[in-house]
Formats: C-alpha cells, structure tokens, sequence
C-alpha cells in the first residue's frame, strides 16, 4: 500500500482528477432535413478528401419469420451484389473502380450499412447506394453463391469455442423467442429462402421510417440534403417496425456443457440485464465498468487473471436490445481450473451485489468513462458510428452534452441498490465448452444442475 | 482488405481491441517530422488537429525473431511483464493510472517489433510519457509475477493457437516455410519453451533490448514537433542509450522443392485449404524490387470480389465459397504470401472434402497469371485502391502511428513509407506478370489441408 502513494505522487498528473474534454467540443452535429423529407445528422470535416456514412433500418434478425430465420442476413450479404442494370460483377467493378466501399449487415434489432468513399467521388457512392437498396437484383446465381457461403459459414461456427459457447448460451437465456437465434439462421431456415423472399424484404423492411443516416467528413449539409433524396427518395414510406413481445430469461440457473476436446474451457454467463432506456442503465454502466469492463483494470479481471493467471481475459458487460436486455461475460481457462475461475466470478459478482463498489473505485470509473468519452469520437468512422448510434436509441444531438454528467451523477449509493437488483449470481446460466474437471468448484459454492453432453454433431 | 490479417501475427496484452488493420502508408505531402534525441531514440511527429487526443507509441527495435533459441516466446512475455512492475510502479498500477486519466492503452509483439501505446486527451501525454520512460529504464521482475503471468501467457496460447485447428496449421506451415530462419517459430511461443521462460531470461531480454537508441517514439494527434521535441528530450533524454548492432538473423538456404502439411483435428467442421509462398520484403530478399508489384498482383488475383481467384473459383467453377489472400511485405527479412480457400459444405458429401479440386483451380488461375498476364485495366484498379487506401489511414491517428512504427522496425525508413504510394503507381502489367512468375514456383511452397478427424484432438496439443 505504501509502495502505491509513493507511486501515485511520482506521477503526480495521476492524482489529479482528469478533467474531461469539454464535450461541446467534440463534434458539431447539424440535422439536415432534405426537401424531400429524408432526415440525417452531419458533421462536416473538410480536412482529410473523404466521408464516412452509415446507416441503418430498424428490425433486423429478430424480426425474420422463424421458418426463414437468417433473411435479414441473406438479404445484408447480398444487398452489395447487384442493382438496377449492374449486375454482381458490374456492381462491384463499380465500387472497386472508385475505391468506394460499401456493405451490410444484420444484428438482432436492425440492418446496417457502411459506406466510405474519396470526396471525389461521393456522387457515384451515394448513386450505388441508391441502386442496392432501391433496386437489388437478387439474381439467382449470387443468391445461390452466399446461400453456400452462409450454410459453410454457420459448419465453421462450430469450429469457434467462443461462439459455440455463445450460441448455446443465448438459445438457453431467450429459450423460443427470436433474440435467442442466431443472426445468420439455421441451415435449414437458410436453405428454403426464396428469391421472392429477399425482394419482399426489400419492399417491406427497407423503408423511410425505419431509416437512420450518419454522414461525416467532406460534403456540405447542402450537398448532403440534395443527395438524401436521389438515395433514398425512393424508398417507400413503410410503417414502424412493431414490436416484439419482451424477451426475458427461459433457463434456470445451470452449467450446460458442451464437451470439446482440448486443454481449454471457455465459458460464457450471465442472467438477465436491462434495457438501455431503464433510469438504471448509467449506473449499472458504471458498475460494470468496475466489475468486469475495464480491460486489464476490472475486479474480475483483478482477481482471475492477475492474481491467480487463471486466463487470458475475462470480462462482463451489458448488453441491450430493443426488447430485453442481457448481462453477460466470458472467460477462457484450463480445463483444470475451468470450475475454479468459475467461482471466483461467482463470488466477484456475489461481493459487489452485497457490498457495493469503494469510493475509490466509483472515481477511478468516473475519471475513465468521462475522460475516455472523447477517443470515441477519433475518426470519421467512429464519430459516424457513435452519431448513429444515438439516432436509433432516439437521443437529441446534445446527448454528446450531457453524457459525461450522466455518469458523474452516479452514486454510490445507487450503485448498491443496483447492484442488488441487476446481479444475481445464483441465477447465472453458464454456457461452457471443453472439459472442465473441477465443476465442484462452482457447485462447492452455489447450488446449481450441471448438464454435460458431447459435442453436437455439426449441422 | 488485403492486409486484414496483420493482426493475426500480433499477440496483445489485452483483449482490448486495436483500432484499424494496417492500411496503405500516406501519400505526399502528409506532414510527419522526424528527429533524434542525443541518446539515439527516433521521434516521429504526426501531426492531426481534428480531434484533442495524441496516440502515444514506442516501438521497440525488437521482436519475436530476435529472441535466444529455445526461448521462444520471450519477446511476448517481456511485454505483459512491462505492465506489473518499476521502481515506482506495482502491479496494476500502469493501467490504473492509464485509466484514471482517461486513456486507452496496449501493446503488442510481432517478430520484428514491441509496441506500447496509450490514447489519451492531449494534456495527459507528458503523463504517458513519464510512465513509459519509467518501464523502459526501471522495470522490476519478480519471481511472482512471472509465475502468474506464464500462465496466462499459456492460455492465451490456448485460446488464440491450440483452441483453433486453423491456426495450428498456420503454425505448421510456418514451420516448414522458413526451416532455419526464426519466422517459423510463432510469435506466442512453443508451448514447452513458453512453460520454461525464467525471469533471468526475461531480465536479460530486457537488459538487451530496452533503451532509448533502440527505439521509435511516433506521436500522432493534437500536437506540434516543437511540443513533442521538449517533451522527448525531458522525459526520454536522461535515460543512456546503446545502439545495437544491426540486427542479422539465420537466413534461410533455397527451397528445393514444394513443402506440405495435412492436419486432420475432430474440431474441424468444415475443411479448408491454404498456400505460403516464400517472398522477398520490401526491404529484403533478392528480388525486393518486385515488392510493390507483389502487392498489385495480390489485389488482382485476391482483393475480394472481383479478383480472379473469386470470379474463377467461387462465381465460375463453385469449387469454393470463400478465397483470398495477403501479401506481408512489410517484413524485415524475406517473408511470405498466402492463399486461402474454403470449398462449400456440399463438396464434402461421399467422403471428397474438395480441397484436390480448389487446389487445381487456383494453380491454373496462377499459371494463367504467369503465362498471359494481368490487363491495365485490372493493375490501374488495383493502383486507384491501394492509393486511396493511403487516404482512409490519415483518418485515423492509430493507423497512421501503426503505419510509421511498422515501416520503421521492418527496415524502411520515412522516405520509402511516404515514397510508397508513387512505388505503387508506377507498376505496370509486366512488373506484375514478372512478380507472378518469379514467386509462383512449386518450390517456393508451402500448401497445407485442414481435415476433419474422428480423432480427438491433434498431437502436439496440451494434454
């Protein structure tokens, strides 16, 4: 301990509080509205020839009828392989040509789109844009071609321990409803969609009322206004995504494993988190920053790599949807020591619910979450990314404001009642694959089922 | 993207991700200064004033394939031990201090280089600076630390290397590609070397490698020479440097004939097929002038969609559904290219994995490449995007850092990284078509077969 102040006051900048960078600083969000109606947020930077889009329609994976699971992500890989006149190979030729890039893809609450071309030539980009998502082709033979690439994509799914782990996890937390799927769809859900599917999707998901733009970098908001509507002006009007029914957790407590061969066990937990609208969310953002958020800094990061070199990495954090939420972490260790890295999270999560966080610690997560606010805002992609972001959450521009008092306004006090509210550690479900040898660890310190069985034969 | 698997030959020291795979170093006139302090260490200034954030990088003259035989892995473990103990410092204190003020911070080991580096708002970097000067001239190594830090050295081998059949090929392949030369042991380390890596070796790694005329200092941001020069010289001025000999490694004696590697593992789903090629670097091997075509030839015959390998193999012949490739050029010895291929699940129906058929069909797409060449057409495409790519990396401070730190511990010096683009522009067809014909020889190499088993697990693999 004594070593620590001595440390502390060579470094003497450290012990000062870390002032934040103004935020208003960061970036100068203008709402642009085109003619047309078409709406997105700009920020304007003129200093390197290039911009930045992204984008994105609300309802993704969660929302594809359940026998034609994996449409929003066919439709995303696809979306790129030809529009208007230009087929596949034009299309991409096109792209290449200009050095634009462009893609998509499907997340459980909605389709994404990112674009990033040279200044020069921001025209033709916006012009491909329009073509892939107002006129795709969805020819037979590239439809054909990612079918193959997606069915061998989910076969190599199962070589990853982490996502086979992951995987079994969420079909164990959310049970039947959509969210516990996995974006890409089953075999045979995949096998069975139709081109007349995909143009469905076109017509019905990719609407201007589900549409969220992000632009940043070098265009005027004139510009910009212009080239919403020769985009996405043709788009229909469409209706709201509904909702889903709220997804909440379907498994009791357990550890299902999954046997694998190998010295390694890795483990996915976790129980049910929140929404990233609940008056908690800050707080508990706060609170796992020093739980389990904060790289090599965290209490579970402390206790299972630092001081026992149980893993490489372990980590927790919340995750939100549209309709549930999820508090979740993951961890990787040695077989021998699998149900021994088990229970010191177990008992990580179980100390914080019942103790709370120090004073101490509260500052340091403050001074970080604050302080570090700003490195999310280090490049065009990333200021897109985090514009986006908060459109779709439905935030105003001043968000960026007022974010940092939100997380200097979290007490201590609120953490302990969220604490004991949000982390339950005998309701964790805990996903495994490989083959731990010490379960009774674990089981030695929370009462729960253990069910093992061998590998599932790949799909 | 060409490049997206330079991170595949780095080991961090947390999973906190790294921003950017490498992209195209910058075109002129992207403003970068440089300059040396008295005791010999490089500066690089990389100026940004979008955003009032720096990225702070020293890197390290120094990697994997410099490290003592059988002490494989000690290059890696040197750098998490540089996050426990200083004078000043115990363990946790680094990243405490790092975090309370802010920054985003980690580091990295390749085989040519040991990187460090925080982000930070601007006001904090004589801060970053001081503990970075601190762990360079006053780390401690306690018997401890090295205990638990070998172990998680060794799961992180599990999880990046002997968890994954694919990157346990690669492993081999290495192997067999570079015979006497160090590239062929992996950065991480073998695993009985890594169980007996000593504190006495690490201390004698760091006693060798770690000062000042050793290394980069590369500050990209919100800052002035003038500023970054001050600071420098305060910070890392006192501390005494050594230069080092050039760095001269084992190399390798010709291939004589093509290499292969099967390995069958019951965790593979899906069977897979893969091809280094023995290559000159930019800055070594005979033929290294063919290096700036051997990246056009890459992007023609392997940059996505529209390559030949993806119109023949995955559009035409439906022999596979995913191929590509990269070409590691920015190396300090003669590296590597690589192919890849994954032939569709429905190949492997009657007990065929398909794997005979996608190797056949890329060496004809080679031999065509050798015999007819490539079309102005397909190089002027190729020009435009790697070109362009040197315009996307000024648009963020990380990548711009990462060019200039890479460049410079592989042998380039600031005037071929800025020099890069024109070297780009000037290949024509027949510098590609020389390239192909040069590099695409049987002997050159390696072609390895992921296959699926009913065998548990691969030897070689922890018990």
């Amino acid at each position: 301990m004594k070593r620590y102040f001595v440390a502390l006051s060579f470094f003497a900048a450290a012990l000062t509080v870390c002032l934040p960078l103004r935020s208003h600083a960061l970036v100068n969000i203008q709402e642009v509205t085109s003619p047309g109606g078409i709406r997105a947020w700009l920020v304007e930077n003129h200093t390197i020839p290039m911009l930045s889009m992204k984008m994105a329609f609300i309802g993704g994976a969660a929302w594809d009828p359940d026998e034609k699971a994996g449409l929003s992500n066919m439709v995303a890989s696809l979306l790129d392989e030809g529009g208007g006149t230009l087929t596949s190979h034009d299309f991409q030729i096109a792209l290449e040509e200009h050095a634009i890039s462009l893609g998509f893809s499907a997340s459980r609450d909605s389709l994404h789109g990112s674009m990033r071309t040279l200044r020069k030539h921001h025209e033709k980009a916006f012009a491909l844009l329009r073509l892939a998502l107002t006129a795709p082709r969805f020819d037979p033979q590239p439809l054909e071609r990612m079918r193959k690439a997606i069915l061998t994509g989910l076969a190599r799914r199962g070589e990853s321990p982490q996502a086979v782990a992951s995987d079994y996890w969420f079909t164990k937390m959310w049970g039947k409803h959509p969210y516990g799927r996995i974006v890409a769809g089953r075999p045979e859900t995949v096998a069975t969609i139709t081109r007349s599917d995909l143009k469905g999707f076109a017509k019905d998901r990719l609407t201007k009322r589900n549409l969220v733009v992000a632009v940043v970098g070098d265009i005027t908001a004139a510009e910009l206004a212009t080239l919403l509507d020769k985009t996405f002006g043709d788009l229909a009007e469409g209706e709201k995504v509904k909702s889903l029914p709220p997804a909440t957790q379907q498994a009791e407590s357990g550890v299902w494993v999954k046997e694998r061969p190998g010295g390694q066990t890795t483990v996915v937990f976790g129980h049910g988190g929140i929404k990233r609208d609940d008056p908690d969310w800050y707080a508990a953002y706060v609170m796992n920053y020093i739980l389990g958020g904060g790289g090599l800094t965290g209490r579970l990061s402390d206790a299972v790599r630092e001081e026992r070199g149980l893993a490489y990495s372990v980590y927790s954090y919340f995750y939100p949807l549209r309709h549930g939420g999820l508090f979740m972490g993951q961890v990787a260790t040695q077989n021998a020591r699998a149900g021994e890295a088990m229970a010191v999270i177990h008992g990580e999560i179980s100390r914080l619910a019942s103790e709370g966080v120090t004073e101490e610690e509260l500052n340091d997560a403050k001074t970080y979450l604050t302080g570090s606010y700003p490195l999310e805002f280090d490049s065009s992609g990333s200021i897109a990314g985090q514009l986006l972001g908060m459109q779709i959450l439905g935030f105003s521009p001043n968000y960026i404001q007022k974010r940092n008092s939100y997380i200097a306004d979290v007490s201590r006090a609120q953490i302990s009642r969220v604490a004991a509210r949000l982390l339950q550690a005998d309701k964790i479900v805990w996903s495994i694959v490989g083959k731990p040898d010490d379960l009774d660890k674990l089981t030695a310190v929370t009462d729960v089922p253990v069910v093992s069985r061998g590998v599932k034969p790949s799909p | 993207m060409l490049r997206k698997f330079f991170w595949m030959i780095v080991a961090c020291a947390s999973l906190l991700p790294v921003s950017g795979a490498f992209a195209a170093p910058a075109h002129p006139p992207f403003p970068v200064e440089s300059f040396f302090l008295d005791n010999g260490m490089q500066v690089v200034v990389l100026p940004d004033h979008r955003a009032a954030i720096v990225t702070h990088m020293v890197w390290y003259r120094v990697g994997a394939a410099d490290e003592p035989a059988g002490q494989s892995g000690v290059a890696h473990f040197l750098e998490h031990l540089l996050f426990k103990r200083t004078e000043k410092l115990n363990p946790g204190d680094f990243a405490k201090i790092v975090a309370r003020n802010g920054g985003r911070h980690n580091a990295f080991t390749g085989q040519d280089y040991t990187g460090y580096y925080q982000t930070v708002a601007k006001d904090r970097l004589p801060l970053m600076m001081a503990l970075e000067a601190d762990r360079m001239a006053n780390l401690r190594l306690e018997d401890e630390d090295i205990k638990a830090e070998r172990d998680v050295i060794l799961e992180e081998r599990s999880m990046r290397v002997d968890g994954r059949p694919s990157s346990l090929l690669s492993e081999e392949m290495d192997a067999l590609l570079f015979r006497a030369h160090p590239y062929g042991i992996p950065v991480i380390g073998w695993r009985h070397e890594m169980e007996a890596l000593s504190l006495q070796d690490s201390w004698a790694f760091y006693k060798k490698y770690y000062n000042p005329a050793n290394a980069i200092l590369i500050i990209a941001g919100d800052v002035t020479t003038a500023q970054v020069r001050d600071l420098a010289e305060k910070y890392y001025g006192p501390i005494a440097g050594t230069a080092l000999p050039k760095r001269a490694r084992v190399q390798e004696p010709p291939m004589r004939g093509p290499r292969r590697v099967e390995l069958a593992d019951s965790r593979v789903k899906q069977p897979s097929w893969r091809r280094f090629y023995a290559t000159p670097s930019y800055s070594a091997g005979q033929d290294k002038e063919l290096a700036p075509a051997l990246d056009v030839l890459m992007d023609i015959i392997a940059g996505g969609t529209t390559s030949r390998l993806y119109r023949h193999l995955v559009v035409d012949q439906k022999v596979a559904v995913s191929v590509g490739g990269w070409y590691q050029g920015w190396s300090f010895d003669p590296a590597k290219l690589a192919l890849y291929a994954t032939p569709p699940k429905a190949m492997e129906k009657g007990g065929e994995h398909g794997l005979d058929l996608v190797e056949t069909q890329i060496d004809l797409v080679l031999n065509d490449v050798k015999q007819n060449g490539v079309t102005e057409d397909e190089v002027r495409r190729a020009v435009n995007k790697l070109v362009a790519e040197a315009t996307y990396a000024r648009d963020s401070i990380d990548s711009m850092a990462q060019i200039f730190g890479r460049g410079l511990t592989t042998g380039l010096s600031i005037a071929d990284i800025q020099g890069w683009t024109a070297r780009i522009e000037a290949v024509t067809p027949a510098d590609v078509q020389r390239a192909a014909q040069r590099i695409f020889q049987p002997e050159r190499s390696v072609t390895g077969l992921l296959l699926q088993s009913a065998n548990p697990a691969m030897k070689g693999e922890q018990p």
